[in-house]
């Protein structure tokens, strides 16, 4: 199994718990349903930003040097909009 | 909205955002909106309907080998950049003056792959499943359609830089997903395959909504029970879309992609 066959069925995965994940935050009332919800969130805004780093490793793996920095700036990107947007 | 037609709306727009690359949210929050939520809480659906669609399509993309991760990751810098530009400059612009902007260049965008005949990257017989994927180190690729196999590579890179700059720009300012501009402009500026550019731009979209979604939730915007109804929706939806994708020739994908366009401009410029 290569690299992106094994992140595939990582996120086959997340798929999976997201879903139950966002009907147990849709239908159970409660607090129980709000950490449901909530987890299910965190998993959508975790998800790409994985991604993302798995493609990092992969191609640094891979001698892709180029596109491996590429990849490392974009979650530089990421960190500093991220930063920038929640202490405004 | 009533919770069966919020997770009815937030299936169709995770589909056909999936299925375009368009990320959904520019046809949800209008249609949110339209049904009387406050635009600060539909922002936040819109986004999570794109992640979701996005999280969907992942694993089905990445075993096709359709999404091109090198074109993505380096026009996601521009894109990634511009929005953030364009989320601290989005006091200082009209939103109705936005509105029309962005309907002009959906409108433009529709015309754009509406007009064009045929199909650009022909299949190539001396290629075999073992080249489809990416070729490391450059921004090109090869890509399945039906029981042949279509080279392509990025074209314009520069163009195509400007285009998702604008995508980015946009997004930030606007509040909904840039999808709706990355795909014509890798498709049509680039002279990338729709199908990969689709499927390029639906991991681009999700990356750009997990930020967005993380300011939001810092900010109290996020109805939790709601989100979560969209995203179930969203990621059933988004599977669907990816399907729909793999099996519809691409001159189909991309008419489509015009209609949709269309649609989304004339909303854009009545509603503002």
């Amino acid at each position: 199994m290569n690299d992106l066959k094994l992140l595939s069925r990582i996120l086959q995965v997340a798929l999976v718990v997201t879903f139950v994940l966002a009907l147990g935050g849709a239908f159970i009332p409660g607090r129980m349903g709000a950490v449901s919800g909530t987890a299910c969130i965190v998993i959508l805004i975790a998800a790409p930003v994985l991604r993302v780093a798995w493609l990092v490793v992969d191609w640094t793996r891979l001698r892709d040097t180029r596109f491996a920095a590429l990849g490392m700036v974009l979650l530089l990107v990421l960190l500093t909009s991220g930063t920038i947007a929640l202490i405004r | 909205m009533h919770p069966v037609a919020l997770a009815f709306a937030a299936f169709l727009t995770a589909a056909i955002g999936t299925l375009g690359g368009l990320g959904g949210a520019i046809l949800l929050v209008p249609v949110l909106v339209l049904t009387g939520m406050e635009a600060k809480f539909a922002a936040p659906l819109g986004l999570v309907s794109v992640a979701a669609g996005s999280l969907a399509a992942a694993p089905h993309q990445l075993v096709g080998r359709v999404v091109n991760h090198r074109l993505g990751v380096a026009t996601e810098i521009v894109a990634s950049s511009a929005a953030l530009v364009g989320a601290l400059v989005s006091g200082l612009v009209g939103q109705s003056l936005l509105a029309v902007v962005l309907g002009v260049v959906a409108l433009v965008a529709a015309f754009a792959g509406a007009r064009r005949k045929g199909v650009r990257n022909l299949p190539d017989p001396t290629l075999t499943l073992n080249d489809v994927g990416e070729k490391p180190g450059t921004l090109a690729g090869v890509y399945p359609l039906g029981d042949e196999f279509v080279p392509y590579r990025a074209n314009r890179l520069p163009l195509g830089l400007m285009g998702m700059g604008l995508a980015g720009l946009i997004s930030g300012l606007s509040g909904v997903g840039g999808g709706w501009i990355k795909t014509p402009t890798t498709s049509e500026v680039m002279h990338v395959p729709v199908k990969v550019a689709a499927a390029t731009s639906t991991f681009t979209v999700g990356v750009t909504a997990a930020v967005g979604l993380l300011v939001y939730e810092s900010q109290g915007r996020v109805i939790v029970s709601d989100a979560a109804l969209v995203a179930a929706a969203g990621l059933v939806g988004g599977t669907v879309g990816v399907r729909l994708q793999h099996v519809l020739p691409p001159p189909v994908v991309r008419r489509g992609l015009s209609v949709v366009l269309a649609i989304i401009g004339v909303l854009l410029i009545v509603r503002r």
